[in-house]
């Protein structure tokens, strides 16, 4: 086999159902998302903001699962991934898409049309204030929003005739902060972050993470792409090396991008282990997505065996190990904040304890973590790759359910689970229809395995006693 | 022996009887395949010694899948069970206390000590599963007496078969083993002691 790997060129067949059909079925369903979510976005520009958000951040998880992995492999360098790692890397080579993709959010936040961030931007000062401005195309607009989100101190400090016109915004508001200390802590924890959520410092930090992402993505997949055609052995350290810093570059990067896109939803509230948790869903959803790519490529013997089960092995073992750990900071989250009681910090919880969401809560505890543990926990479980594909396809729903859960509990207050879940299904679709065309043109396109890689061989003879 | 002598050993002249046959082979492939030839046979109570793992003995001797993985479970359930009782007791029924505002016994503050029962009481079912299970410690073995076997951790590959086995019968194990291409074959006895 090892002889063979010259010989083969390991491309996918013209004619297979990856090189052919799959990014037309994916196109169609970006379509069907984009019709939805201009629908959704005519009915309640602010409520669609959260939707997009959702739907954008949940296929960006996947394509920073694929960088992760991508870099542990080559820090690491181990010989198991070699063949598995190609997948990884057109996952991870979607990031331009997910940087076209992030600038509706970007524009939409920063037009004032999108209103999930405007608590803190309000307490920046009038300079971020004309957003209500702009509110007249749809009902209420920026003003009903940012009387939505706003604290009820924070409201009539700032902007008493927000408030004062929407008669439910001012005791949504109340709902939002209970007790005079409370809205006075609420209001100095804003003026304390509001530098660094200020707008124009926040959309240059998330121009700053995509043009980090690309910049990995594009180097790291050039290199590997080159190697193929070169097989000059000396990419592999050159990759190496370079994976030490933009591990660091990847990790700080994913963590303020989940502290400024997700977790400043709820401005007062910040949590350090935040970035983790977002992290280790991202290295389950990828692992997931990455598992059932390995067996459709095994199954259909696409890789002449290059891809089999002992990668799929290795690949479903971590993603187990990723679901502890995901449950590990998790609850160490929560735990910490129920120990101590303090309505402050109680509050982000309390929104997804409420209006439906302690469902989708329950469902993430046993359909995320209680379920997969014990239907994933054994060697025999993990070795039945019929068995192993209908389980990264729940962990991967799992996965976007704990998206879900992150995002959308924000959009009301009280939080409450509405018929809008439609319009974050479309935006969903959107993203990953966009994200998934991408990639699957990019499979069609480039050796399924890293032929040029000097540890192939070895790959190809990996082979598992334990 | 030792110089100094009891008096009480009288019988110094060792007795021995046969404990195992040992064969030598040159190559790992050359062991694989005999070891194929020893499995078919039905032997149980034997086993091979190679410098380093060979991938694909396992499968050429037909041994089971360990059954670490089933000790370690049921021993981290029996952790994460008697962790959960013996906090209920303590804490909730016999002495009832109120810790941090929280209903005493409340189950979230259980969580972690119920996670450290789990993984010390699955620690303790590997390592003392696997000790149980590789028969350790054992602190000698008649194979030692063979002086050809330190090759085993340098450059030979060898098949022994051990007395034990039910099937073992010197003339008949001898021709199995011959039959399979030894570069030589002998017969480790061990002293009675």
């Amino acid at each position: 086999m090892a002889t063979d790997s010259n010989q083969q060129d390991y491309r996918l067949p013209a004619n297979s159902f990856l090189a052919t059909t799959a990014w037309k079925v994916s196109a169609a369903l970006a379509a069907v998302g984009l019709v939805g979510s201009i629908a959704g976005y005519a009915a309640d520009a602010n409520r669609f903001g959260y939707s997009y958000l959702f739907g954008f951040f949940a296929v960006t998880t996947l394509m920073l699962g694929a960088m992760f992995l991508v870099l542990i492999q080559h820090m690491t360098a181990g010989h198991w991934g070699v063949t598995s790692r190609r997948i990884f890397e057109v996952f991870m080579a979607g990031a331009p898409v997910i940087a076209l993709l992030a600038l509706p959010l970007l524009a939409g936040s920063m037009s004032g049309r999108f209103g999930m961030y405007d608590e803190w931007r309000l307490v920046n000062g009038p300079g971020n204030h004309e957003s209500s401005g702009h509110g007249e195309d749809d009902h209420g607009g920026a003003a009903e929003h940012s009387a939505l989100t706003i604290g009820a101190g924070v409201a009539h400090a700032q902007e008493p005739e927000a408030a004062a016109d929407e008669g439910h915004g001012a005791e949504h508001g109340e709902a939002h902060a209970h007790t005079p200390q409370e809205q006075r802590l609420h209001h100095r924890t804003l003026q304390a972050k509001s530098g660094w959520l200020e707008s124009s410092v926040w959309v240059f930090r998330s121009l700053a993470y995509l043009v980090a992402w690309c910049l990995i993505a594009f180097l790291y997949f050039r290199w590997s792409t080159r190697q193929d055609e070169t097989k000059d052995k000396m990419l592999t350290p050159k990759m190496q090396n370079a994976s030490y810093l933009s591990s660091f570059v990847f990790g700080l990067t994913l963590t303020f991008a989940a502290f400024d896109w997700v977790m400043s939803l709820e401005p007062a509230w910040y949590s350090t282990i935040f970035g983790v948790i977002i992290f280790g869903g991202s290295a389950i959803g990828m692992l997931a997505v990455g598992c059932l790519v390995a067996i459709h490529l095994h199954k259909h013997n696409l890789t002449h065996g290059a891809v089999n089960g002992e990668h799929i092995n290795d690949l479903s073992r971590l993603m187990f190990g990723f679901i502890c750990f995901w449950t590990y900071v998790q609850f160490s989250q929560w735990m910490l904040i129920w120990y101590a009681g303090i309505p402050e910090e109680a509050t982000w919880f309390h929104r997804r304890w409420q209006g439906g969401f302690e469902w989708v809560t329950l469902t993430l505890i046993f359909g995320h973590f209680v379920a997969p543990f014990f239907l994933l926990i054994s060697r025999v479980q993990k070795r039945n790759l019929g068995w192993l594909q209908k389980m990264c396809l729940w962990l991967l729903v799992m996965h976007v359910v704990d998206l879900y859960w992150f995002v959308v509990p924000q959009a009301h207050t009280p939080a409450q689970l509405d018929a809008a879940v439609i319009y974050d299904l479309a935006a969903l679709l959107l993203c990953g229809g966009a994200f998934f065309t991408f990639v699957l043109k990019g499979f069609a396109r480039f050796p399924l395995i890293p032929v040029g890689d000097p540890r192939l061989s070895r790959s190809l003879h990996h082979h598992q006693t334990y | 022996m030792s110089d100094h002598e009891t008096t009480k050993k009288e019988p110094k002249v060792a007795e021995k009887r046969p404990a195992l046959y040992l064969a030598e082979y040159e190559t790992p492939n050359a062991v694989a395949k005999a070891a194929m030839k020893v499995r078919d046979a039905g032997y149980k109570s034997w086993d091979c010694h190679t410098p380093y793992p060979l991938h694909g003995l396992d499968e050429a001797m037909g041994l089971a899948p360990t059954k670490i993985g089933v000790i370690s479970f049921v021993c981290g359930l029996m952790g994460l069970i008697g962790g959960a009782l013996l906090i209920q007791y303590a804490n909730n029924w016999d002495y009832p206390i109120i810790i941090g505002g929280k209903p005493p016994g409340s189950f979230p503050s259980m969580v972690p000590i119920l996670f450290e029962c789990t993984v010390l009481l699955t620690g303790f079912g590997t390592l003392f599963g696997m000790l149980h299970l590789l028969k350790l410690p054992m602190h000698n073995h008649p194979i030692f007496e063979s002086d050809r076997f330190a090759a085993a951790t340098d450059d030979k590959y060898f098949i022994s078969i051990e007395v034990a086995d039910s099937k073992f019968d010197l003339t008949k194990t001898r021709a199995l083993l011959e039959s399979t291409n030894p570069s030589h074959l002998e017969l480790v006895q061990e002293e009675v002691l």
